[in-house]
């Protein structure tokens, strides 16, 4: 099975949205909606003993996708790569999809009425690019490939950093693929 | 070779397809590998325009996708050595600068009213007449000294420009409300101090581009990074703060002194968060603890800085050989001898026979003489870590851990900007350089402080013709004789001008020639500016659209984006070139407008003016130039023998190999003309760590003023010195009862300076200004997570949106610099309503050496408002009426004038 | 979640629909009694049912792309879409049946047939909303309490039938009385079983917590709409003895359950905030 999915590095990641732009741009994402979002965990604990990290969310193409299961025309798929997409032709903007998602991740567009969301760059990838995101961000924390390929990048990138220091969101038979990796000397994972 | 403008099938071949999104309309589904490919090469021809940013002072190298003419995509130059491919939100969301449709398009002058916003579009050869016409009156009248010139860092701005402009128009009166409060007093002292370098400025900042040590990650042995006053990944994420990730990923140790938990705080092994304003407390402590434990580089210090040299206790300059022996030399200096007990002369660089005593207090010919490093021992003998940490509301034990990683060498302390923003930029400065310094991190790998080569494009082309502001001119540039070192950039002092706008006094000044953003929103104490906005005969604001400064002028003229802009950019030993993608409307270049006024007033019978287009009166400096075109080339060809178009073919062009361009030890090598080791560039050949030549400075003006000024009113001490900040939060300070609060500033990834507040991808991202405050605080305030806030100081009131963090002392807080672009039509033009310089202060004490008023650590209060200021967009969808409207190029205006 | 009100008048109308021609089914066909009200009683509820299905359609980004809805049998939507269809239906049938004059057997089977589509669709009406990324609706309590509540609504709405219908009998009053007051016991057992289940539901939050609802923002909701208005004056009206104001007392008690039901379902997206909300 072929799961493309990201890998972050929030050991590495500086909070500076350079991300959310190139994404924006990429994608031409309408103002209002987003595709990926920089979140702020923290500062925890009491000045000065404080710790803090940022974490990159975006769909984490889960392997057991309760989008995809919810979508009443099929418009919300999966595709050969195991990333999931929104035909919208086909959809028809009920949004059930997004209550599906345990993670809030999908978007609807006022102006199109659809919903919409990462397609980790399928145009670029289409050319052997990575995605924006990928591209742009000024502390190489994003890393995209096929986590079922030990030998992918992202594979490789998982095994360096431990698997204490490996975290998924909360998985909720939903099986999220991304992943994210934060040692403890920076900060503790919050659930 | 690379190509400068790529087809898009040669891209195609080699990497990705632009804007595949917008190009292919409905779903994605089904899109097969190559399918995109073939889809897209239906479409029209793409150009690829290798390019460097200039959303900020990183310069990132840039590639920008054009079609039709058209700007569609902005990605990263992976060949830039500084930011390998990687770009930030300011540079990622320039299409939305580029193509804002507010943006100035035509010369405007103004009809109606001032204030009224009625304006009447005029060609450039009636804008620059009329300007012209108006200074030559005005110097008739009053004097070239009248017409005040300012810049700002802001909106690709040339610095150089201003500065020339003054020079030939024969006014001493320039200023940017940075230099003085940013970059400046590092770029004086540690020059003072460090000396002459190849590269023209060398300070440990990593947000101006310098500190090169840190961007070979992979090979340095640096083991650790101070970040004092700084934050990489907040000024410049995808040049020093990328290479700060990388840093820290690779096992370099980092401590962050910064009231304020940013990102590289929450990263770093350490995190002092400092009280505003006590900087030179704590860094004096630092180097009373490096004396105390001995961990300076000895012998280093003994022969390479003036540490050693016996000082003059009546004039407190360094003990010269002539002093004390007739027939002595002048310029040779003397030190303790430990093996004779006695005074000797120190012939240069050393002499093996002697053994200089570093500390100690000497009788020589009946004069008490301390050495400078028992000078500095004693300056710092207060600063204990316990006296350190009450002072600055740090703890003890933290500090000392901090030492004690900073003193794991090699390292370096980068200074920012913080300390230069405060009354005691100058000591700051001085006792952050003598502590690398002192630990003898200098000029070796992993250290910060280099002498790396000069590859000829520093960031000012432009010369500033000194020669041609006459004498009694520059005598007169107003706090030129207090502040010495200003004229180091050649810059007047604000608060001077705004009281000579105000009064008259000591001369009256009536024009304003302003070449930047927003004046309003980073002037400190920004309503004391409006009495003289009002006084003012005639304003002229050339900018890129309008903003509030625009609302007070009478003349606007529009000048280029980044993207429609060429220049020549230095990333370590490479040349890079800025080139324009594009050209909007009839936006000219600020540093052809500047000439083109300069050639005007000449017509009109100014001799200087006319001279700077001669180069027989120019040289050896560049004469004025009629175009952009004619500028570049002229210096492209004196150094580097081809046109700037050709340097543009060639980029990536290494102006000199990687070897010989990081060169380590210069001060080792010897200098051919003396037969003797080269040292370092100061007049002693040593570092002066004990800054003598700051009395030079404070009673002559040298070395940075051309000619000789009366002396400032004290002398400039050579050792840096505490002052408790004079709006003090302490208990027995009586206005911190009603103002309890220390107000700090710092910056945004998403922003610069007072720039791109009109972009909507960034207002998205960061709408208002947040105000951190501790939650105890907040608490005590009746205020709660997102609550709108005023906030206010002894000069004027203001709201923000309060974001409560731990990350923060509960006596202190911090918010960054906003205008809003949205109200600018309104009563309030858009800088009265969360603007914190509306807060900040402009008056005395200043610092005696540069004349830093106060940027950060003045006092305020906090109260809950009644909610968001009038008019002030909050919401994304607000933001539509400011998309892009792309247009099609036009002409280049240069030729018109 | 904010209130999505096209699905609130949604699931009300369904509710109602489906709640009236199961409690006229078990009425009229299985007790035998009342037969008159039988063609009125379908009208309604197919019309209840387009009302319902009307509004849905407002929610729709692209409702005219909504009869894709039928592709993907994985999804709630498919089976509400698919029941709404077979309700209709054999709603329609039933009426012709009874139009034909059908046999007392074949109007009972084809009537419980509907009845029990009509099960089907009223729970899946909840059943739709029960998803592990909204802990608030992770549970068969909620498509439960769906089902009682068209029942509460299908009692009253049947009680209005036989009032105004000419020649009511008084034990037929009775029971829908009974049948009311149980529902209403039931729903409110419900309820109390839902409470229990935020209070321990995983991925607790401020925004879906039994402080919220019983002291907090909603509060107003849950005391006013689903305690008073839901239930306690509908049981004061069922449990009104007299027979002559019945018409009014049951409009009345119809009224308040119809604006418990919305309570009910505002209450439901108010906590609907999934584990976590990124955007």
């Amino acid at each position: 099975m072929v799961q493309r999915t990201m890998v972050i590095d929030l050991d590495r990641c500086i909070g500076c949205k350079s991300c959310e732009v190139a994404c924006k741009q990429e994608n031409g994402v309408t103002l209002g909606c987003t595709w990926n979002k920089v979140l702020t965990v923290g500062p925890t604990g009491t000045y000065p003993k404080v710790e803090m990290y940022y974490l990159p969310t975006m769909c984490q193409e889960c392997k057991e996708a309760p989008c995809v299961k919810a979508c009443p025309t099929g418009a919300s798929y999966k595709n050969e790569d195991g990333v999931i997409l929104v035909d919208k032709e086909k959809c028809i903007g009920c949004r059930y999809c997004m209550m599906a998602c345990p993670y809030g991740v999908r978007t609807f567009n006022e102006e199109t009425k659809v919903v919409e969301k990462c397609t980790l760059c399928t145009q670029l990838q289409a050319v052997g690019e990575q995605p924006a995101c990928v591209k742009a961000c000024p502390a190489t924390c994003r890393f995209v490939g096929d986590i079922d390929d030990p030998n992918s990048e992202v594979s490789q990138v998982i095994q360096k950093a431990g698997s204490d220091s490996v975290h998924v969101l909360p998985d909720v038979g939903n099986k999220p693929s991304a992943q994210y990796i934060l040692h403890s000397n920076i900060a503790k994972w919050k659930e | 070779m690379k190509k400068f403008v790529l087809t898009r099938r040669d891209f195609l071949k080699a990497t990705a397809v632009t804007g595949i999104a917008t190009a292919l309309s409905g779903s994605l589904k089904g899109l097969k590998r190559g399918e995109a490919a073939a889809a897209a090469a239906k479409t029209a021809e793409t150009k690829i325009i290798r390019t460097c940013c200039r959303g900020c002072i990183g310069k990132c190298g840039m590639l920008a996708h054009v079609r039709d003419g058209r700007l569609i995509k902005l990605e990263g130059d992976p060949d830039q050595p500084m930011t390998r491919g990687k770009v930030c939100a300011k540079g990622l969301a320039a299409i939305q600068a580029l193509y804002n449709p507010n943006r100035n398009k035509y010369p405007m002058v103004r009809v109606g009213a001032r204030g009224e916003n009625k304006w009447k579009r005029v060609s450039w050869e009636e804008a620059i007449d009329t300007i012209a016409k108006k200074l030559m009156e005005t110097r008739e009248k009053y004097g070239a000294e009248a017409v005040l010139c300012t810049t700002g860092g802001g909106g690709n701005p040339e610095f150089g420009s201003v500065r020339r402009f003054a020079s030939v128009f024969g006014t001493p009166n320039w200023f940017e409300p940075g230099a003085q409060q940013c970059y400046m007093p590092r770029t004086v002292c540690y020059n003072m101090i460090y000396g002459n370098t190849d590269m023209k400025y060398q300070t440990t900042s990593i947000a101006d581009s310098e500190a090169h040590e840190i961007y070979f990650y992979d090979d340095t042995p640096m083991k650790t990074l101070v970040l004092w006053g700084t934050a990489p990944a907040y000024n410049s994420p995808s040049q020093g703060g990328r290479a700060v990730v990388e840093l820290r990923a690779r096992g370099v140790k980092t401590v962050v002194v910064d009231p304020r938990y940013t990102a590289d705080a929450a990263k770093a092994d350490i995190w002092l968060p400092i009280r505003p304003g006590t900087d030179v407390a704590l860094e004096l402590c630092w180097i009373r603890y490096i004396i105390e434990h001995k961990l300076y580089d000895e012998e280093f210090l003994i022969k390479w800085s003036n540490l050693s040299f016996l000082v003059n206790p009546k004039t407190k300059m360094c003990l010269r050989e002539s002093e004390i022996t007739s027939g002595g030399d002048p310029n040779t200096f003397v030190v303790w001898d430990k093996k004779t007990q006695s005074a000797k002369p120190l012939p240069y660089p050393w002499d093996d026979n002697l053994e200089p005593e570093l500390f100690g207090t000497f009788t020589v010919n009946g004069m008490e003489c301390k050495t400078g490093f028992q000078l500095y021992k004693e300056r710092c003998e207060p600063f204990t870590l316990a006296k350190a940490a009450e002072i600055c509301w740090l703890d003890a034990e933290m500090i000392e851990k901090a030492i004690k990683l900073y003193v794991q060498g090699p390292g370096g302390l980068c200074l920012g900007v913080a300390t230069d923003q405060h009354p005691q930029s100058a000591q700051a400065a001085m006792a952050a350089c003598a502590l690398d310094l002192m630990m003898g991190y200098v000029q070796k790998p992993g250290a910060l402080l280099q002498n790396f080569g000069d590859v000829k494009f520093a960031d000012s082309a432009v010369s500033p013709l000194y020669k041609l502001l006459p004498p009694e001119q520059f005598a007169k540039r107003l706090g030129g004789a207090e502040y010495k070192g200003a004229n180091s950039w050649g810059s007047c002092h604000s608060p001077t001008v705004l009281e000579a706008i105000k009064t008259g006094k000591p001369y009256p000044v009536r024009i304003w020639l302003e070449r930047s953003g927003n004046k309003l929103a980073m002037l400190g104490n920004a309503s004391s500016w409006i009495e003289a906005l009002e006084k003012l005969d005639f304003i002229v604001h050339m900018y890129m659209y309008p903003t509030s400064f625009s609302a007070y002028a009478d003349v606007l003229l529009p000048t280029q984006e980044w993207l429609e802009s060429d220049y020549v950019v230095p990333p370590l030993n490479m040349l890079f070139v800025r080139q324009a993608v594009t050209h909007t409307y009839e936006t000219m270049n600020e540093t052809v407008i500047w000439a083109k006024i300069a050639k005007r007033c000449g017509e009109l019978g100014h001799q200087a003016c006319k001279d700077s287009f001669d180069p027989a009166k120019t040289a050896p400096e560049q004469p004025y130039w009629n175009s952009m075109e004619e500028f570049l080339d002229y210096n492209c060809k004196l150094k580097l023998g081809m046109t700037f178009k050709e340097l543009a073919q060639k980029v990536p062009y290494e102006a000199m190999p990687i070897e010989k361009w990081r060169k380590y030890y210069t001060y080792k090598a010897i200098d051919p003309k003396t037969g003797k080791l080269k040292g370092f560039g100061t007049p002693s050949k040593k570092l002066e760590i004990y800054g003598e030549n700051f009395i030079k400075l404070a009673r002559t003006g040298a070395p940075y003023s051309p000619y000789p000024l009366p002396p400032a009113s004290k002398d400039y001490d050579p050792l840096p010195y505490f002052v408790e900040p004079h709006e003090s939060p302490l208990e027995d300070s009586a206005l911190a009862k009603k103002f309890p609060l220390v107000m700090t500033n710092g910056r945004l990834p998403y922003y610069h300076h007072g720039t791109l507040r009109n972009i909507p991808w960034l207002r998205e991202i960061y709408p208002v200004p947040e105000l951190w405050i501790h939650p105890k605080t907040a608490t005590k305030y009746g205020v709660g997570q997102g609550d709108w806030v005023n906030v206010e100081s002894q000069r004027g009131k203001i709201k923000a949106k309060a974001w409560l963090t731990e990350g923060i002392n509960p006596g202190v807080v911090y918010m960054e610099r906003f205008w809003t672009p949205e109200t600018l039509n309104t009563d309030t033009h858009g800088w009265k309503e969360v603007n914190v310089n509306v807060l900040s202060k402009n008056d005395a004490p200043f610092n005696d050496v540069i004349g830093t008023y106060t940027l950060r650590g003045y006092l305020v209060k906090v109260s809950k408002a009644d909610g968001p200021p009038r008019g002030v967009w909050l919401k994304p969808e607000e933001f539509k009426a400011w998309l892009p409207e792309p247009s099609d190029p036009t002409p280049l205006s240069d030729k018109e004038v | 979640m904010s209130i999505q009100w096209p699905l609130v008048f949604f699931t009300l109308f369904v509710g109602l629909g489906c709640g009236t021609f199961i409690v006229t089914v078990l009425l009229t066909e299985w007790a035998g009694k009342e037969k008159q009200i039988r063609t009125f009683s379908s009208i309604i509820a197919i019309a209840a049912l387009a009302v319902g299905g009307a509004s849905s359609t407002l929610h729709l980004g692209h409702p005219e792309r909504m009869f894709g809805a039928m592709a993907h049998p994985s999804s709630g939507i498919f089976m509400e879409s698919m029941l709404s269809f077979l309700l209709g239906l054999a709603i329609v049938i039933y009426l012709l049946a009874i139009k034909r004059d059908a046999s007392a057997t074949v109007c009972k089977i084809l009537g419980s047939i509907g009845a029990v589509l009509a099960i089907a669709l009223a729970f899946v009406n909840g059943d739709a909303y029960v998803m592990p990324s909204i802990p608030a609706w992770n549970t068969l309590i909620l498509p439960a309490l769906y089902l009682v509540s068209a029942a509460v609504m299908g009692c009253f709405c049947t009680g209005i039938l036989l009032a105004r219908s000419a020649n009511h009998d008084e034990a037929a009053l009775t029971a829908i009385k009974k049948a009311a007051l149980l529902t209403l016991a039931i729903q409110t057992i419900l309820i109390i079983a839902y409470l229990v289940h935020i209070a321990v539901a995983p991925y607790p939050d401020a925004s879906r917590s039994i402080g919220r609802i019983l002291a907090g923002g909603l509060a107003p909701i849950f005391w006013g709409g689903l305690v008073l208005i839901g239930l306690a004056v509908p049981v004061i009206l069922m449990k009104k003895p007299e027979t002559s104001s019945f018409p009014m007392t049951v409009n009345f008690g119809m009224a308040c359950v119809l604006l418990a039901g919305i309570a009910f379902r505002v209450l439901m997206f108010s906590l609907g905030s999934s584990i976590k909300q990124f955007f």
